[in-house]
């Protein structure tokens, strides 16, 4: 699965634009959290280690994992398994701290500020009762 | 076998934590392998921490349908209080390191009390933008929260520094499908 990128640069509207200081890498993780089975992905192993502490999943299923390139203002789509789109958007920095904008779908929208490398976990139980935790991680470039 | 039950007894707690190194976890879950009680003591732990865990989320999304505007009223205030002093803290920190008796009643208490501190109940139904308290944490600053035919929720992992919001969708929302964008 891929970003897509919503926004364009007008003058070249088609050719890739350079990163600059001001953009930001951000890492998405996508688990799926099930209360039945045992499997804890590796990969996941240390957040699974913090929520354990909060929630009573026994399995944790990494499922998709991306990074991108976020300019300032830009609106980045990210395709979720779970059918909805999480449009993540960079909007600046201040005190030394990344601000984002994370959306959900058409109604779930949190706006925070994050430092440099940290990473910011947001869990979503759907109406058929699944459960996925966001795990999103920026990093200044 | 018996030291070997003490000895994971003893680092039971730690390893359903996942605070344990690579060594001693794999000692542990060799033992649990070949222990049936030891195993049986673990699955009661997680059994507790479970019904606590639950507990306090269900109660939690009951008080947000009941009167949401009455509990974030009486939580608003507390998130403004004080932190307790360095020596407070470490008044606490001392009891709890020296306590003799660590069952896994005491720890599924302890753990509930913690839950119950750190569990911030932030719950939103059918509002547009709802500004909350800042928290200040080295690493995130929650700013808003947006929710229309959901429950929030956010958690703050102090010692980790982490933020975690949780959204539970309301199943009988018709508004929004899970096939949504």
């Amino acid at each position: 699965m891929e970003l897509l990128s919503l926004g364009a640069d007008a003058a070249t509207p088609d050719a890739p634009r350079p990163a600059t200081s001001a953009d930001v890498s951000v890492q998405i993780q996508v688990i799926h959290a099930t209360k039945t089975g045992k499997y804890i992905d590796q990969r996941v192993r240390q957040i699974q280690q913090k929520l354990t502490k909060l929630f009573n999943f026994q399995s944790y299923r990494l499922v998709q994992q991306e990074t991108s390139t976020l300019p300032v203002g830009v609106e980045t789509p990210v395709k979720m398994p779970f059918k909805k789109v999480v449009r993540l958007t960079h909007q600046g920095q201040e005190n030394s701290k990344i601000k984002l904008r994370v959306q959900i779908g058409l109604k779930q929208a949190v706006s925070l500020k994050l430092a440099s490398g940290g990473t910011f976990l947001q869990g979503i139980t759907l109406k058929n009762g699944q459960n996925y935790i966001l795990a999103i991680t920026a990093t200044a470039r | 076998m018996r030291d070997e039950c003490e000895r994971t007894g003893a680092l039971l707690e730690r390893y359903f934590d996942g605070e344990l190194r690579e060594r001693a976890t794999q000692y542990v879950e060799d033992h649990l392998a070949d222990c049936p009680r030891c195993a049986k003591e673990l699955q009661a732990l997680q059994e507790m921490r479970g019904l606590i865990q639950t507990s306090i989320r269900d109660a939690v999304a009951q008080a947000a349908q009941a009167e949401l505007s009455r509990v974030w009223q009486g939580i608003e205030p507390h998130l403004e209080a004080p932190k307790p002093s360095f020596w407070e803290r470490m008044g606490v920190a001392a009891r709890e390191y020296f306590s003799v008796y660590k069952s896994i009643w005491a720890t599924a208490a302890a753990a509930a009390a913690v839950a119950a501190l750190v569990a911030v109940p932030l719950l939103l139904r059918s509002g547009p933008t709802v500004e909350i308290a800042k928290s200040q944490s080295n690493e995130c600053i929650i700013e808003s929260i947006e929710s229309s035919g959901s429950t929030a929720m956010v958690y703050d992992l102090e010692q980790d520094q982490i933020k975690v919001i949780w959204m539970f969708e309301d199943p009988e929302d018709p508004s929004e499908g899970p096939s949504s964008l």
